[in-house]
């Protein structure tokens, strides 16, 4: 009954026109934070809280209504000012447990600080229960595991 | 078989030869040259990738040549990219909310404080 479990890894790369402070406090601030850390367009939140420091918690629960709902519950361990942030968290839909995961995000200033350029990795542990509820729930992916299972 | 392609490719030779199949067939001879490695080595490199799909062989006469296989390539490619998406709209709505010279988080602290 226990399913295999897929791990993998993936790295963002992005540079922001905002010194490193600005992006790190995008991170760090409840009301920022909320602005972009979120689902699709049609999701509401229905639990927000952060505790930003090392030892911390944040829970970020929301739903589309009548649809589906998801959970993200993170946990921080590093966090330093303008250039480190690492935490582990759990991602949950329908309350089902997609995945547990370690994200690292590394800030670096660049354009003599004007700019800053953030790399957002992320090493996690995928469960198939969970992959198929991602795949025909979230984000209208489309029949992802099938196609998966017609290629392999 | 997603999780033997993730773990083929955690290996940076192994990726180096999967960049070079992608230019197109080769011979394990071949694929030997830019590596300081023993012809073995590469193919149990080979074997790995063959293993996980993402790679097939074919021996004709003497000569083992290896080329990509591009379904194998390709599920390992949409599984990651359908679980990058959801980061890279993140970022893109971080973008936005960064964009807005109004609403940094000490600004407002300020306003709250002499308000």
């Amino acid at each position: 009954m226990t399913a295999p479990i897929t791990h993998a890894s993936f790295s963002v790369e992005r540079t922001f026109p905002a010194p490193p402070a600005r992006v790190f406090a995008a991170f760090a601030d409840a009301d920022l934070k909320a602005r972009w850390f979120h689902g699709p367009d049609d999701w509401a939140p229905t639990v927000r809280t952060l505790d930003f420091r090392e030892g911390g918690h944040e829970t970020a629960a929301g739903e589309v209504p009548g649809e589906w709902s998801s959970r993200f519950e993170a946990d921080y361990h590093v966090i330093e000012a303008d250039a480190q942030i690492v935490y582990s968290y759990v991602m949950y839909h329908d309350d089902v447990r997609l995945s547990v995961s370690v994200t690292t995000i590394e800030l670096d200033a660049v354009d003599d600080g004007a700019a800053t350029r953030i790399v957002f990795t992320e090493q996690g542990a995928y469960f198939e229960d969970g992959d198929a509820a991602n795949a025909s729930r979230e984000e209208g992916t489309i029949g992802l595991l099938k196609q998966l299972e017609a290629s392999l | 078989m997603l999780d033997q392609a993730f773990q083929a490719l955690a290996d940076p030779t192994r990726r180096a030869v999967v960049e070079r199949l992608c230019d197109g067939p080769a011979s394990v001879s071949e694929l030997a040259k830019p590596f300081a490695m023993t012809l073995a080595a590469v193919v149990q490199h080979v074997q790995v990738l063959e293993a996980a799909g993402l790679v097939t062989t074919q021996k004709i006469g003497r000569v083992r040549t290896v080329q990509v296989d591009p379904a194998g390539l390709r599920t390992a490619e949409a599984w990651l990219a359908a679980r990058r998406t959801r980061v890279e709209k993140q970022l893109d709505r971080l973008t936005a909310v960064l964009a807005e010279p109004n609403l940094e988080p000490s600004t407002r602290k300020k306003r709250g404080v002499t308000t």
